[in-house]
């Protein structure tokens, strides 16, 4: 009896081992995350941007202009391209809003000095404007960009130079695939298929030695490992220019294509693999002429378009493909040459530090509404008592230009209730430089409207 | 039938009342011929004489005489007369004296042997002893006793019961001779012989040598030595019981094979014989499983007759022995290896018994299964971690010291490193041996200490001792051990010795209870300290026995209560500041599952163990049974409350009792086997099933301990962050993200992914565990939330503060975290690795002075390379930083010293209370060896 109950004992219990719930499973590690691949994004409140290009010669220099709505303390960095050499460093203290700049030469005067930019509160934006006797220069600085870049708008006739710039600010190695299409299809281009920058470095690509006498070039750079910030400088014998590269777009804007004194082409691009059909509608101060010019693409191809209508001196352009395409502008004046892409996404709320009215040109910042209705925008130049801004009205489908004012301003903050698109540019004597303004993420309504 | 042989004298022929029918074993007709004539002379007249065997020119000479020729034993069996009630048995080699035969008869039945042999002398040199009976070594080698060259001045001259006779000269009850069929032909004639008197001792027959029976011996055997050896391995299969097996034919082998080995320096090339002996005996098989449970069949005896008559050893490694000493003695004067002799005698007396070999065979099952952690160290991985370089150091953190464990605390430091640092201090400060002393005495002790233990409800000692081989190396080792909690071990080799001290009869003296108490609470308090979580243990198992067992039982229990009480203050200060709670349910939670056939298989075998002994066995040992039984599944429970909130600790606190309760089943089911007779039938079978199936268990349990790494986790971490630590550099942390099962020690949270910070090349033992979070901990865990969320460009330099100058991925996460860190700009990937690693480009330093000078760390402290000055700490902030001026900063320590070293200044309140543990142990001790000699000195 006693074997029995005992034996019925450790039965019972051996059952209830057996039959006892199982704990709940653990949920999997960062459920619910989704953790992009690095690239060159940061936070808005602590961003950082990316100047590949920047020179400090004795015939050149260059101004790095910064802008924060926050106030920021500003940490430049200049790698050096020697192993081992720590980077040169810069300092400057914004107050929010605020804006402010530094000349290269006063930090390095050794040629070449890519750098980044780092804000320690945000929004914020930077620029460079690289001048010299004979030229003028200007693109914004990039806080992030796409895993395929891609540049147009460069030659390699006799006379031009054009070259890629790889610039590597991180300390991993990176590596690159480059992909040229010309006018006379893709190139092959041997060696420079795959590209690898050392950390803290950059590699300069000379594409007219490597291509000559070719009438365009389209240059996608895809980056397979690691990052790196891709420029592309074209020059003439009179001017050169610098931008950043850009992804594919169904839709893209050019504020400014033609203006009294400034002559524009629109170069686009197909880097796919079938045929794009296109049309660009050019926006004059008259209003918007819709469809111009259509046309369709083969792939791998790259067409040059003229969007000049007789009797409209002003005049932006909007295109619109069936495909993703990359498109921007080219134009030239007396003075000098300056390429530009398009912008793909307008916004609310743009950013423009760097454009000044010096001796050397005279600044501009265009302003492209390109939708139904007219808008309210506010231009505020960002000065060391604030913003200080006016309204203006732009009516629908029509480009607008502000010009800027000799004055300490440094930097502008342009915003509306509507999305709109901003460019800037600066011309003078010297040369021509072009580039689209730095859209702020996270828009607001600043209480401009629309107006009917 | 044949025909008396005529015979050329006529002396006097006594005819016996007995009649004898003699068989000549015949080789060849040159022998036969002299042994037939020798029969002849015979004064006691057999009635039937036959020759067996010897091929034609042997039956040409027998049938020359006139002697019935026959092919085989079993032809001669069928001819024997019915009034035959003595077959003599001689070898063709054999020149009986006349009077060989008459003494085997009367002297013979004077004692009612089974089965007489001659005194053998040597037919050339009749002055030189053959044999006198043999004595066997348990291998069933043969041992005369005799030294070489011996000569007989009747020294031996007295009817004894021998464990064997020489095959020359053999006189065999008919009854037996028919029972027993004759030798077995498959052997050769020594181990024949030998295996043929087992057999009949076996049966209840008494075998003894008549000394005034002389038989000379001619020629030399012709056979190959390897088969005496095959014979004698085939003997042992035949007769011993499973148990005796278990141990006594792995022991055969490992002997041989070291006689292999040892006899060419002597002149001997053993090894091939008995390479072909094991082949042989593999081959036969089949057919020895046969002779085997023909043998068997109707034995009144068991194994422990056998042993009565042999020696202990191998009587082949003291043949070599006595060889080697006789060429000492050749070389060395008189004397000098008396001594030697002398002990080595004493020490064989002590082989001579069963428990004493299976005693040894667990010590050396404890190096096995240990073998690795002895000879590589112990691996590094998971919660198997060395312990700190300085024993001073780890009792002075945890004397209320610093905690060492991620960034740093003043929280209570777990008692087994206080433990583990008494032991290191003993061994002169040698972490590695430290451990390695006690993983291996754990085995051993765990393994002994259950067979003492089981005895004391009458389960034998080799069976308690193979018990206890399945309670340190049973199925629930993989878990207990799994994750690298070898301290998990030590508490499970003390228990056995906990729960006999309070169950082992208790001395009258009150020195000696004084002594036992004393023992007890030291078992119990080594049990508390190394797995908390089963302190209470000892007391639960002797309350269950309170309710199931026999006899006494309640005493125990309140022993074992008092004993646990008394060992509370062994674990201070820890026992006072840890939340116990906390400590059972930390980790993840507790949900043990048998991994695999093979432990689902051996965990069959357990409850069939259980089941067949508490049907099928006696009153004692079902209870025995059924109280593991008991223990077993109730620690079950205990290891799948994870529902419930047990954690890991708790967990293996529940395996260890599943450990020791498939232990005692285990004992009790092999003791089983000896005492199913008195239950007889269908019981005595069930018992017989769980004994088998308790063998299986043990079986397995001896499988899964070959790895030799105690059941702990391969090595993982011991190089995997040597490449972190620079000559001549103070090392910076490491943040080491991953799984936290795979981490070393216990780890933080991030989202579900593990994490925690050590100064490579790895974490030590004090380090285990890590503290509630603090200032720091919360600080660096919102660095690392800030970076997870895409915040931080700059991980190197928010990182650096920690002094974090490495950042770890044991494993690739799905969601890419480590991709975080490829896009920091202060951040160097080291992509040759084997996993993620980043290198802080920031500077980074645990103790750096306002000097930009990195501060070395000192056991728990530091020390500046200079002149000192103030000095910024990354630990937890705490006020007794110092000596100096202290202030916080931030999370961390700054600290202007007053000299060139800094550390915790320590708790007070934690130090007296961890002297005092200390006094009480020593106090302990001192009762437990004053009680212990009082004790026997009264007896």
């Amino acid at each position: 009896m006693r074997r029995l109950l005992l034996g019925l004992l450790i039965g019972a219990i051996g059952a209830a081992v057996l039959l006892a719930p199982k704990p709940p499973d653990l949920p999997a590690p960062l459920a619910g995350r989704y953790i992009e691949p690095p690239g060159l994004s940061s936070p808005v409140d602590r961003s950082i941007w990316y100047c590949p290009w920047a020179q400090s010669t004795a015939t050149r220099d260059s101004f790095l202009a910064v802008a924060s709505l926050e106030a920021a303390t500003v940490s430049l960095t200049f790698p050096v391209a020697i192993p081992g050499e720590a980077p040169d460093e810069a300092t400057v203290e914004v107050p929010g809003p605020g804006a402010a700049g530094i000349g290269l030469s006063s930090v390095a005067q050794r040629g070449d000095s890519p750098s980044f930019i780092e804000f320690s509160a945000g929004p914020a934006a930077a620029a460079v404007v690289v001048e010299g006797a004979e030229m003028v220069a200007a693109d914004a600085c990039v806080a992030e960009g796409p895993d395929v870049s891609h540049f147009l708008g460069g030659s390699t006739m006799p006379g031009e130079h054009l070259i890629l710039r790889l610039f590597n600010p991180f300390l991993e190695s990176a590596k690159v695939k480059l992909t040229i299409i010309s006018e006379l299809g893709e190139e092959a281009i041997g060696d420079l298929r795959s590209i690898t920058v050392q950390p803290e470095e950059w590699v300069d690509i000379d594409l007219e030695t490597e291509l000559p006498q070719r009438l365009e070039i389209v240059v996608s750079v895809e980056t397979e490992e690691g990052t790196i910030v891709p420029a592309m400088t074209f020059g003439t014998e009179d001017d050169e220019d610098w931008w950043a590269g850009v992804d594919e777009s169904l839709a893209w804007e050019f504020p400014i294509t033609r203006a009294e004194g400034l002559d524009g082409e629109i170069v686009i691009a197909n880097v796919g693999a079938g045929e794009v059909e296109f049309s660009i509608d050019v926006l004059t101060l008259d209003g918007t002429i819709f469809d111009v010019l259509g046309d369709s693409l083969g792939p791998q191809s790259v067409m040059r378009i003229d969007p000049a209508l007789e009797g409209y001196e002003v005049a932006g352009a909007r295109l619109v493909a069936s495909s993703p395409v990359v498109a921007g502008v080219v134009s030239s004046n007396e003075s000098g040459v300056a390429v530009m892409p398009g912008i793909a996404q307008p916004t609310n709320r743009w950013l423009v530090p760097g454009p000044r009215t010096t001796a050397n040109g005279k600044a501009s910042l265009w302003l492209l509404n390109s939708s139904e209705e007219t808008i309210a925008v506010t231009v505020s130049a960002i000065t060391d008592d604030g913003l200080v801004g006016e309204q203006v009205l732009i009516e629908a489908g029509r480009p607008l230009e502000i010009e800027v004012a000799s004055s300490d301003a440094a930097a502008y903050l342009v915003e509306s209730s509507a999305p709109f698109s901003v460019a800037w540019s600066v011309r003078g004597g010297s040369g021509l430089g072009l580039a689209a303004a730095s859209p702020i993420s996270g828009t607001e309504d600043v209480g401009s409207g629309s107006v009917e | 039938m044949a025909t008396p042989m005529p015979s050329e004298t006529t002396p006097e022929h006594p005819k016996g009342a007995e009649a004898v029918a003699v068989y000549v074993v015949a080789s060849s007709a040159d022998m036969l011929e002299p042994c037939l004539t020798a029969l002849e002379r015979q004064v006691y007249e057999p009635s039937q004489v036959f020759v067996v065997g010897g091929g034609d020119e042997a039956r040409q000479v027998a049938e020359g005489r006139g002697v019935a020729w026959k092919p085989s034993v079993p032809e001669v069996m069928k001819a024997l007369g019915r009034d035959i009630v003595h077959v003599w048995r001689l070898s063709d080699r054999a020149r009986p004296r006349p009077d060989a035969l008459a003494a085997l008869i009367s002297d013979g039945s004077r004692v009612e042997a089974a089965v007489a042999g001659s005194k053998v002398i040597d037919a050339e040199d009749q002055d030189l002893l053959v044999s006198v009976g043999y004595a066997t070594d348990v291998f069933d080698a043969p041992y005369t006793g005799l030294q070489p060259g011996e000569v007989d001045q009747q020294q031996y001259d007295v009817i004894r019961d021998v464990a064997a006779l020489s095959g020359a000269s053999m006189l065999i009850r008919r009854d037996l001779f028919f029972g027993l069929r004759g030798f077995d032909p498959h052997m050769a004639p020594t181990a024949g012989a030998i295996d043929f008197c087992q057999r009949a001792r076996l049966l209840g027959g008494r075998v003894i040598v008549v000394p005034s029976s002389e038989v000379l011996l001619a020629g030399r055997d012709s056979r190959w030595e390897w088969r005496e050896r095959a014979g004698e391995i085939r003997a042992m299969l035949k007769i011993y019981s499973i148990v005796t097996l278990l141990w006594a034919i792995p022991l055969a082998f490992l002997t041989g094979l070291v006689e292999g080995i040892v006899s060419p320096f002597f002149g001997r090339w053993r090894l091939f014989g008995f390479l072909a002996a094991w082949l042989w005996s593999i081959v036969q098989l089949p057919s020895t499983i046969v002779a085997r449970v023909r043998a068997r069949r109707g034995r009144v005896v068991g194994d422990e007759e056998l042993f009565r008559f042999q020696t202990g050893g191998s009587a082949r490694l003291r043949e070599l022995y006595d060889e080697s000493l006789a060429r000492l003695r050749a070389r060395f004067p008189d004397g000098a290896l008396a001594g030697l002799s002398g002990v080595v005698q004493a020490g064989q007396q002590q082989l001579r018994r069963p428990a004493v070999i299976t005693s040894l065979l667990v010590v050396v099952f404890a190096f096995m299964a240990t073998r690795a952690i002895v000879t590589g160290g112990l691996p590094i991985s998971s919660y198997s971690l060395p312990p700190a370089p300085s024993a001073t150091d780890a009792l002075g953190a945890y004397a209320g010291g610093w905690n060492p464990a991620g960034l740093g605390s003043p929280e209570v430091l777990r008692p087994e490193v206080a433990a583990t640092g008494i032991v290191q201090l003993l061994l002169l400060n040698r972490p590695g041996l430290a451990v390695s002393v006690l993983i291996v005495g754990a085995f051993a002790a765990g393994a002994l200490g259950t067979g003492r233990m089981l005895r004391r409800w009458g389960v034998g000692s080799v069976a308690g001792y193979l018990a206890g081989v399945v309670l340190m190396a049973g199925p629930t080792i993989r878990v207990i051990a799994g994750d690298g909690g070898w301290s998990s071990l030590i508490a499970l080799g003390a228990m056995p010795w906990a729960l006999l001290s309070v169950m082992a009869q208790w001395p009258r003296s009150w020195w000696a209870r004084l002594g036992r108490m004393a023992g007890a609470t030291i078992a119990t308090g080594i049990v508390g300290a190394f797995a908390p979580a089963a302190l209470m243990m000892p007391a639960v198992v002797m309350l269950l026995w309170g309710l199931v067992g026999v006899g006494r039982r309640w005493v125990g229990a309140l022993r074992a209560v008092i004993a646990l009480a008394l060992a509370v203050p062994l674990l201070l200060p820890w026992i006072l500041y840890a939340d116990l709670l906390d400590v059972l349910r930390s980790g993840p939670a507790a949900f043990w599952a048998p991994a695999g056939e093979m432990e689902w298989f051996v965990l069959g075998g357990l409850v069939v163990a259980l089941v067949g002994t508490l049907v099928g066995s006696d009153r004692a040992m079902a209870t025995v049974a059924g109280w593991g039984g008991l223990i077993a599944v109730l620690g079950a429970v205990a290891a799948r409350a994870g529902n419930y909130g047990v954690g890991r600790e708790g967990e293996i606190a529940g395996l260890m009792a599943v450990a020791l309760g498939s232990a005692i089943v285990v004992g009790a089911a092999l003791e089983s086997r000896d005492r199913r007779r008195e239950m007889g039938g269908a019981l005595s079978s069930l018992a017989a099933l769980g004994t088998l199936s308790a063998v299986l268990v043990l079986a397995a349990s001896v499988l899964a301990s070959l790895g030799g790494r105690a059941g702990l986790p391969e090595d993982q971490h011991g190089e995997q962050f040597g490449f972190m630590v620079a000559q001549n550099e103070e090392p910076t942390r490491v943040l080491v993200f991953g799984p936290a099962e795979d981490l070393p020690g216990e780890a933080r949270d991030l989202e579900g992914v593990g994490y925690r910070v050590f100064t490579p090349p790895y974490p030590y033992s004090w380090e285990l565990y890590l503290n509630e979070p603090r200032l720091g901990d919360d600080a660096l865990e919102q660095v690392l939330t800030d970076i997870l969320d895409g915040e931080v460009r700059r991980a190197g330099e928010r990182l650096a503060p920690f002094g974090i100058g490495w950042v770890v991925f044991l494993e690739s996460l799905e969601t890419s975290f480590e991709s975080r860190f490829e896009g920091q700009l202060d951040m160097v990937p080291l992509p040759s690795l084997d996993f993620y690693t980043f290198r802080n480009n920031v500077e980074a330093a645990v103790a750096i002075g306002d000097d930009g000078v990195v501060w070395v760390r000192d056991g728990t402290g530091y020390h500046a390379p200079g002149s000192g000055g103030t000095v910024t700490i990354a630990e937890n902030a705490d006020y007794r930083w110092g000596p100096g001026e202290w202030s916080q900063e931030g999370w961390a320590n700054t600290v202007t010293a007053s000299g060139d070293e800094v550390h915790f200044a320590g708790y007070e309140p934690r130090r007296n209370l961890a002297v005092a543990a200390a006094a009480w142990l020593a106090l302990l001790v001192v009762l437990g060896f004053v009680g212990r000699a009082r004790g026997r000195r009264d007896a």
